[in-house]
């Protein structure tokens, strides 16, 4: 089995497994349901000022939630010593890696596209036909976070705090990220078609960066050993 | 009792003289005046954060290349320098940010970068408390000292690459340096200082971290 296909049987593993139990989707949206309106009553009532922030509310929602998938989906693997078992059976281990990256972002492109409804709703949001761009954005946005976080959440798997010590890892990274998804969100909803074209093209490069370092350094990082 | 040895004292002394040339010996900036000689300490700290966390980086990569403990020792000396030395920059700024702007804290680009970068070598030491075995934590703080570094770059250009209240570059650009030729040569010396320094606490924090290695090798039980 070739890199590519190992790599795709195990987000569908993943993916099969979350829609089985549903549990991952199901805490990190009602998390970010919860952070949503929490952020939204201490914004007030300004609907004006709310549409404003309704990008970077749903890009923390996002943040948040991308940390309880990625930590529910390897404590899943973790458990019973099923990692172990891929770990030796893979012959090529960057496959875990880009299958996590696979799944993490299939779940975080559905999730934002949740989130981005329910601002709508909640925040009044008047989403024109230009708002379907916001469709391929959330793929690459999610594409990007997912291979970050992959890497983060195996780097800390084994960790003493890890629960503390996963959004202290994760955060600071997915900054650069978070930054240029409020941007370019931000620049669709305005219907600044430029202004988001070069905000997707610093989402890509950070994919290519965090991919690159991510099929690099995987094996060393989530060595079970 | 440890003693401070010669090259210590260098550094010392050449951290001492510079820090009094900067602030009675140098004339004031024209349009700044006073507030302008913390530049003799913002400067050096940033850049020699950035050295501090190159250096981790670097000694990461050897690690995994070699796996030898040693190189560990240095990236994790200079991840705790470069820490201290972000934290510096931080406070120096603003307090030049509350004489020149009126306010401590802006959410400007170059402060909120370095900032962040602050965090993340924050949790790059977190991370290594947080793992017992000690090659594990090597390797584990290896691989995130790499993806760490990606924002060095970040806080350098970031005055470039958004508009924002911190000044562009005025030495490393192209063309002539935009400062009174005086005050570059007290700048530049003032690197060179705390280069000094950071080389001397290097030294000492890797011979101190050689010495926990070796007390925590005497108390693993035997076999």
């Amino acid at each position: 089995m070739n890199l590519a296909a190992a790599a795709i049987a195990l987000a569908r593993k993943d993916l099969l497994v979350e829609l089985r139990a549903r549990q991952a989707i199901a805490s990190a949206v009602a998390l970010a349901a919860v952070a949503l309106v929490l952020v939204g009553l201490a914004g007030g009532p300004d609907p004006d000022r709310l549409r404003a922030l309704a990008p970077a509310l749903v890009w923390i929602a996002l943040l948040y939630a991308s940390i309880a998938v990625a930590d529910r989906l390897e404590r899943i693997d973790r458990a019973d010593d099923a990692f172990s078992g891929l770990w030796l059976v893979l012959p090529d281990r960057r496959a875990m890696y880009l299958g996590r990256v696979i799944s993490l972002a299939i779940f975080l492109a559905v999730l934002q596209l949740t989130l981005w409804m329910a601002a709508a709703l909640l925040l009044d949001l008047p989403l024109a036909i230009d708002a379907l761009a916001l469709v391929p954005l959330a793929a690459l946005s999610a594409l990007t976070a997912a291979t970050a976080t992959a890497l983060v959440v195996a780097l800390v798997a084994d960790a003493g705090h890890r629960p503390l010590l996963l959004p202290v890892a994760l955060l600071p990274l997915l900054v650069p990220t978070f930054l240029a998804g409020v941007q370019a969100s931000s620049a669709v909803l305005d219907s600044r078609a430029g202004d988001a074209a070069t905000w997707a093209a610093a989402l890509l490069i950070e994919a290519a960066l965090f991919s690159g370092l991510g099929l690099l350094t995987y094996e060393t990082a989530a060595s079970p050993d | 009792m440890s003693r401070i040895s010669p090259p210590g004292w260098l550094a010392g002394l050449a951290l001492t003289v510079t820090i009094l040339v900067g602030l009675f010996a140098v004339p004031a900036d024209a349009a700044q005046g006073d507030v302008q000689r913390i530049m003799y300490v913002h400067v050096p700290s940033a850049w020699l954060a950035y050295l501090a966390f190159f250096v981790t980086l670097a000694a990461g990569l050897l690690f995994l290349r070699r796996q030898d403990l040693r190189f560990d020792r240095v990236a994790v000396a200079s991840a705790e320098i470069g820490l201290v030395l972000t934290g510096l920059t931080i406070a120096t700024g603003a307090i030049w940010g509350k004489a020149t702007w009126g306010k401590w804290w802006d959410w400007d680009p170059r402060l909120t970068t370095t900032a962040i970068l602050f965090v993340i070598y924050a949790g790059y030491l977190l991370l290594r408390q947080s793992i017992v075995d000690r090659r594990r934590r090597a390797r584990l703080a290896a691989v995130f000292g790499t993806v760490a570094f990606l924002n060095v770059p970040i806080v350098h250009f970031s005055v470039l690459w958004w508009r924002g209240l911190h000044q562009p570059p005025t030495v490393i650009r192209p063309g002539d340096p935009t400062i009174d030729h005086l005050l570059l040569a007290e700048l530049l010396a003032s690197v060179a200082s705390f280069t000094l320094v950071y080389l001397w606490v290097l030294r000492r924090r890797v011979d101190l971290e050689a010495t926990r290695d070796a007390a925590e090798l005497a108390l693993e039980p035997a076999g």
